[in-house]
This record gives structure tokens, sequence and C-alpha cells, in this order.
């Protein structure tokens, strides 16, 4: 039977043309920008609420401890549901939610509320939300009742939806505290718990996506204040920068951009259905289903003499269920299912190139970082491009990874796991031949 | 520790058509019991497959005889399989069956009459994963006919018990199975697949008219099972994905358990162009189902979950403007989440693409197929009630799916 049926458009192939093959050396030899921290850019639009800074006199850390979790949390993944329980104070701890974020606040908190009750939580309803009917958001932002609700609490939990209806209610036009956020700080500080997934993981850090659009197109176009990005609520501090649903959906690229812009250091990106937890010291500790990629871009430069985001010299890593990292010292601890078993360099598993047309697809990096620490090659490389039917078909980008001295790999003696620190990665933009590829 | 290819081909020929024979004989009085296939990287915490097991072999303290025939060093894996099951309440005990295990004639223990009975007096078996060659070797005699140990694994089948395997032996369920290690699954749509080489005669407990593949999602093995498929005439497939398990009751209902899903190929209307260079298939059709779900097998019909009976997704609500397309259609996942994206999405159309990696030369045009999906009148899609909304979880059911070849990496010219 023939295909004949089919509108066979005109498609296209991989002519990888490596933009510029000298682009290494050029990279090497053009001037070099240090990835400085830079100040932080006054919104001129009115639309996203202001920079939200921690509070100011900040005498001592917060006591308390954060759970930011990658949204896609299962009601059935219990160490997560237990440990916000735990955290909050155990049984009968309660925990006030926030469904601000969703379209439906009631309803989206009720479902949380339910299964937090499930783990043994006296969970409640925080009545504050931009969407929620018959309501002024503004007055309840300031109600002393509202305040006294979040008072009367130990631990808070941000559900999922759109993180900009958070700020929005909780931060006022003048981009100061509502009432109700200092009620928030208040809990944190004297060591409740606060939890957020998805939306509510992404408010956890100073800087948060607002208006995101594709990864693909972060990278081709950049981020922009007001735009792609916004202030979020800082509970992790001012160095970290946040993102969720990270490997489901290969987001560990649009950190970069926002990192460079912002002139943040470390950026903790977790994935659906697990969560990181940070206590006082600044221990981060991973539980649930997966786990988190971790970038460095302390030592990162880019070139500006290149045409487009690039990036040479950061540092990832990916941090399995139950390995720890702490923020200060930046040291890592793997889970005791690893700790006896670290990679032996001079006995890979395989010797086999690794490479992936589709870096951003789900899981891919962490395919990628795993193929690669348990391997004899030294560099594995992903690739990552459009639609060809979307504008700018011929715009990709090449992602490097390699070894360095510093490069380790665990691996699980109990489940396939493995934890992968320090890979060297370099991103930068290529030319695909158009068309694509052909019918044979 | 496989055997030559040489020395296999006849005996493996042998195998199939014993199998064959016994299947139809036996098609009268069908197993009473029940098969639990699981994808690989079974989670300790995934107690819902656990317990599924536990109870289809009985309940609280049932004997279940765990098989680590397939590992490499089995008494380390069948050790921690029996602490697991023992921790979900079976009595599970290790099979000391493999042609792996040192101070052992693995011949001898296959027909064992103590080892037969202790098989036959447990209310199911397990196998464990590692390379699915082993448990035939380990089970089947060198003349094809069964073991003393596999006949009392078939009677404890046939009189209600379960059966379960892992990765390796999930593979086994199958009449005939990919061999391990596996080739990629690029090299299976450039080469092809030869029996007695890429694919072999597994156990058959499901039948002899359903191949059964795992590890599915998470490697992109849909596109390996359907030339296995089409060179040994299947015409359906069923590839379960890691830390989840399809359970096959005896009336044949198939039944989705744990943490992903299962993809259903459907060969039945499939035709190939011999004329066209390179593997090549139109109008097979594809379903994803997910936990929860069930399809039988007998009438092939589909049942979402209890989470989905009332998600079923409308036109008006196939909004999604953009192209759906996939750079890498092999990736994890990546053909769900492009019929994910169709059935949302107002085009009809999906493709994906593949291709064999970066070691082209410049002006050499490399290999690569693409993968057209399309929605038809019987394409239908779910979404759960209960997931939360931005992580969505949908079923899709009866795609097409079309896949050709391609030249990929014609010369370029910079721009």
């Amino acid at each position: 039977m023939k295909l004949t049926g089919f509108t066979l458009r005109r498609l296209c192939m991989i002519g990888l043309l490596v933009f510029a093959g000298a682009g290494l050396q050029a990279a090497q030899a053009a001037a070099t920008t240090p990835v400085a921290k830079t100040p932080q850019v006054t919104v001129k639009a009115s639309k996203p609420a202001k920079a939200v800074p921690p509070p100011k006199p900040v005498l001592a850390p917060p006591a308390g401890n954060l759970v930011v979790i990658g949204g896609g949390l299962r009601a059935e993944n219990a160490e997560v549901w237990q440990r916000i329980v735990q955290l909050a104070g155990g049984k009968g701890a309660r925990i006030g939610v926030f469904g601000s974020a969703s379209i439906n606040p009631e309803k989206s908190a009720q479902n949380t509320v339910n299964k937090l009750n499930q783990y043994g939580a006296q969970a409640f309803f925080i009545p504050l939300g931009v969407t929620l009917p018959n309501s002024d958001y503004r007055k309840a932002a300031e109600d002393p009742e509202v305040v006294a609700l979040i008072h009367s609490a130990t631990g808070i939990y941000f559900t999922g939806g759109d993180q900009a209806r958070i700020t929005k209610a909780l931060v006022r036009p003048d981009g100061h505290h509502t009432a109700a956020l200092d009620a928030v700080w208040d809990v944190y500080r004297d060591g409740g718990v606060v939890a957020g997934s998805s939306a509510g993981a992404a408010i956890m850090s100073t800087t948060m996506f607002y208006d995101a659009r594709a990864t693909l197109d972060m990278l081709k176009n950049g981020v922009n204040d007001g735009h792609e990005i916004a202030p979020g609520l800082g509970f992790i501090g001012d160095d970290v920068f946040v993102d969720q649903h990270l490997l489901v959906r290969g987001r560990f690229a649009r950190m970069i951009p926002v990192m460079l812009k912002k002139g943040y250091q470390i950026g903790l990106g977790i994935d659906e259905n697990s969560a990181m937890v940070v206590n006082a010291k600044r221990d981060v500790e991973i539980i649930g289903y997966s786990g988190a990629l971790l970038l460095d871009l302390s030592a990162a430069i880019t070139d500006r003499g290149i045409k487009g985001f690039n990036i040479s010299n950061a540092t990832i890593s990916y941090l399995d269920r139950g390995d720890k990292f702490n923020l200060v010292t930046r040291e890592f601890t793997p889970s005791p299912d690893k700790a006896d078993n670290k990679l032996d360099p001079n006995q890979p598993d395989t010797r086999e190139p690794v490479y992936t047309n589709d870096i951003l697809g789900n899981n891919a990096v962490l395919d990628l970082m795993v193929n690669l620490i348990d391997n004899a090659q030294q560099e594995a490389i992903g690739i990552a491009f459009g639609n060809p039917r979307d504008g700018s078909p011929d715009t990709g980008y090449e992602f490097r990874f390699s070894k360095t001295i510093n490069s380790v790999g665990y691996s699980s003696t109990e489940v396939e796991a493995y934890s992968v620190l320090k890979l060297r990665l370099d991103i930068r933009p290529i030319v695909l031949q158009q068309p694509m590829y052909r019918y044979r | 520790m496989r055997m030559s290819i040489k020395l296999l081909k006849p005996l493996l020929q042998a195998v199939a058509l014993l199998s064959a024979a016994s299947m139809s004989a036996s098609a009268a009085d069908a197993p009473k019991g029940n098969l639990v296939i699981i994808g690989g990287a079974l989670r300790p915490d995934n107690a819902e497959v656990w317990q599924r097991i536990v109870q289809l072999a009985g309940g609280p303290g049932a004997r279940i005889a765990v098989f680590p025939s397939a590992a490499a060093d089995p008494p380390a894996v069948g050790g921690a399989i029996v602490g697991t099951l023992q921790r979900y309440g079976a009595d599970a005990f290790l099979v000391p069956l493999a042609v792996t295990l040192p101070n052992s004639d693995f011949r001898k223990a296959a027909e064992d009459g103590q080892i037969a009975a202790d098989v036959r007096g447990a209310g199911g078996v397990y196998f464990s994963g590692g390379d699915q060659a082993r448990i035939t070797q380990a089970l089947v005699r060198e003349d094809g006919s069964r073991s003393a140990v596999l006949e009392a694994v078939w009677d404890l089948y046939r009189q209600g018990g379960v059966v379960a395997g892992t990765s390796a032996g999930a593979a086994v369920m199958s009449r005939t199975m990919f061999y391990a290690p596996p080739p990629t699954v690029f090299a299976t749509l450039r080469g092809g697949v030869t029996e007695g080489r890429e694919v072999a005669p597994g156990l058959g407990f499901i039948g002899d008219d359903v191949f059964v593949d795992q590890h599915f999602l998470v490697r992109g093995r849909f596109a390996r099972m359907i030339p296995a498929m089409l060179k040994t005439g299947f015409k359906i497939g069923l590839g379960i994905d890691e830390n989840t398990a399809m359970v096959v009751d005896s009336r044949r209902k198939v039944e989705i358990i744990g943490h992903k899903g299962a993809l259903l190929v459907d060969l039945s209307r499939a035709t190939t162009d011999a004329s066209r260079p390179g593997f090549n298939v139109a109008n097979a059709v594809i379903s994803y189902l997910d936990r929860g779900d069930r399809y039988d097998l007998g009438t092939h019909v589909f049942t979402p979950s209890a989470a989905k009976a009332g998600g079923r997704l409308t036109a008006s609500q196939a909004l999604l403007p953009q192209p759906v397309f996939s750079p890498d259609i092999l990736g994890r996942n990546a053909v769900v989440e492009l019929m994910e994206n169709l059935i949302k999405n107002r085009r009809t159309e999906a493709i994906g693409i593949a291709t064999s990696g970066p070691q082209s030369q410049a002006g050499v045009p490399e290999l690569g197929f693409q993968f057209t999906l399309s929605k038809t009148r019987d394409s239908v899609g779910y979404a759960a009630s209960t997931a939360p909304a931005e992580a969505p979880s949908y079923s899709i059911f009866n795609m097409r799916l079309d896949i050709r070849q391609l030249d990929i990496g014609q010369p370029a010219a910079p721009k």
C-alpha cells in the first residue's frame, strides 16, 4: 500500500552545521564576560508585583523548613505528605492551605486539605485569592482575621496553578508585603514549614517565571523582567533560583538565561512528584519519586562575541532522592544506599557515544548524564531544535556535557538510581540545515 | 553465558513448534490463573503491584516461588525479591535454578522432583530481571520440551496461581521475546529482526497471539516491537513501562496498575510497502493505557479507569493550535507525549522523527525514520478528574501510526 493519502509536506533533516567549527576557539579567544551578580532591575510595568526583598531586619535566618514540590504530587506519595505534616509539628498540626494560584482556590485548597488530613494534619483553607468569588482579595490580604488564621498555623501550603496569582494576592501594588504575607513569614521564621507545589514552588525564590514561553523560545529570545520573569516571594533566600516540573519538561535549559540575567549562581530545579526540603541550616534533602537538578554558574562565562545565547563552564549535577546538599558549604552527601557505591571511572559500564536529538525531552538530560558518567566517553552531546514548521526552524542549540576532575557518579545498591555530580555544561547556538530531511 | 546462536537455532525452532502445538491443544482448558507482567525497575515501595501479586497468590501467607534464573547473581537478586514479598505478607522462597548459580547443575535442578513439587505447591511464581535467555535456557530442555520445573510452573498457572515477572521475567511471557542484551531501537528499525538473533522463543504464558515487551516508554521501545511483530506474525503487542504492571486474568482481561502505563500496538489492519526501501508500515494503531485502565484481549474493548470515566475529551477541548512535533520520537515517553499533544490539538496529524545519532559525515545522507500519528474517527482520549491541574494524566486509544524511512543530513551549506 502506498502512503499517497498523506500530506507529504516538505519536511526536513538534520544537517547539523555546527555554527562555526571555530566556535570553541572563538569562545576562548574572544573577550569573555564573567557572570557577575547584577543589581535587581526595577520593574517599570505595573502589571507584575514589584520586587519583594526578604524582610529587611533579618536578625536570624528563619528557623523553619521549606518543602519545595515539583508539581504532580500524587496522593499516595506518603514520604512527601508525611514530611510536611511532621515538619508542621506532627499529628494534629494546623496547616493553612492557600489555593490562590488556582482558578478555583477553594476547590484546589480543599483537595490538598483532604490529603494533608489523611496524613494526620488538621489543615484548613485560607480564603485569599484573586479568583475567589465574592471576595476582595486586597481587603482579605490585610484582614486581621485572615492574619490570625495564618498565625494559628504551624505550616503553610501553596497549591499549584498560576504563580502570578499568588504574588498578586499577597504583595501590595507598591511591592510591600501584605499583612497576610508577613504572617506567612512569621510562621516560617518561628520554625513552621512553608510548602508549595508547582506554582507554589515557583514563588519560593526571589525571581520566578511569570509569563513564560516555551524553553526553546526563551533561549532564542531571552527573558525580560515583567514578561517572562517577575519577583517571587523569596523564602529560599536571594541566592538560589528555583524551578519546578523539571525533568519531565526539560526545563533545566530555561533556568540558565534567568540565572544569568538576574545574577544567580545556584539554581535548583525539582522534578514532579518529588520535593526538596530546605532546613534552617540550609541543608537541602531530596525526597519523593525522582530528584532535582542543581546548576552552578559560579565559574560560568558567556561570550558576547557569539551571536545568540551561549554559556561555557556551567556545572550541572543531578541530586537523586535521598541525597543531600548544603547551600552554604555546597557539600554533597549521597543517600545511604549510594554512599558506598561510587562509580569507578576506570571501570566504565559502556563505551558507546552518548547523544540525543532532543535534550529538552522528558528526562533526556538526566538519561544523558547517567549514560555519560558511567562511560569511557569524556563528553556527550545533546541538541535542541524546534518544529520545522515553526518560526526560525534553522536555529538550534548544542549542549555539550563533559567530565572534569570533579565529576563523580554514585549508583544505588537497591534500585536503578544514580546521582551524578559536577558535569561541565557548555551551550552554543547552531544552524540547522533546511530542509531538515527528505523522504527516501 | 549464552549459548552460541548456531547451536541454539534448531533448538529454538523446536521450542517454537512445541509451544505452538501445546497452546492449541490446551485452548479448551485455558489457565485459571493470572499473570502480573512488570515493566522492570519495580520499586520496593510500589505497594499496589506487590500487594496484588500476594493477593493473587492467595493473600497473606501465600507461598511464592522466586526464580532468579535471569540474574547474573541469583542469590542476591532472588534474596531481595523474597525479602520484599515477605514484607507484603507472602511466604516467599528462592528456587535454586539458574545457569549462573555457582556449584549447581541447572539441568539436574530443572528436573529435580522436590523443586518441581515445591513450585507446584505454591500459589505464585515470580521471575526476576536480568537476561531472559538465561530463563529459557534454564527451564527448557535442549530438545525444546518443558523441564519438570517448567511443567510445574504451568500447572500452577493452569490451576489458578499467579505467574509474575519483571523485565526479563516479563519478556518470557510471550511466545517470542527480544534477546538480551538488546539491539538499540534504531538498529532494529534499520536492520530488522531475525529469529534466533534479535528475537527467540519465550515461555508463552500470555498465549500465542500477544507480543510482550518491557521497559517500554522510558526506552522508546514501541518502535522495535513493530518490526518484531511484523516479522513473527503478531497482531497485538503490549509494552509495559517501568515500575508498572499489567495484570492479565483468566478471561484475558488486562488491567494496568502501578506508576505509569502501557502501550498497545494493533497491527491487524497494518500494511507494509515492499516497493519502498527500508522498514515501513502504514495503518498501525496505537493506544496508551494509563494506570487503572483495562483492555479485553478477547473483545478488544478499552475501559478507562474510574477517575477518567467521565473525562472523555471532546472535539471542543482540542484547542491547541501549534503543530505537534517531536525531534526524538524514541526519547523517554516521547510517543505518549506526542499522542497527548495531538489529542488536545486542532490538527489531525503529528510528526516525530528518529535518527541514528551524530555520526553523520558531511555530505553523506544519514538514515532516519518519520513517525506520523493521526487521529481517526476511532481516536478517543480521556483525562483524569483526580490529577492535579498542572500534571494532567490521559488515556488515549486508537491513534493511527505510519512509519517511513528518510534521508537525513543532506550536504549542508553554511547559512
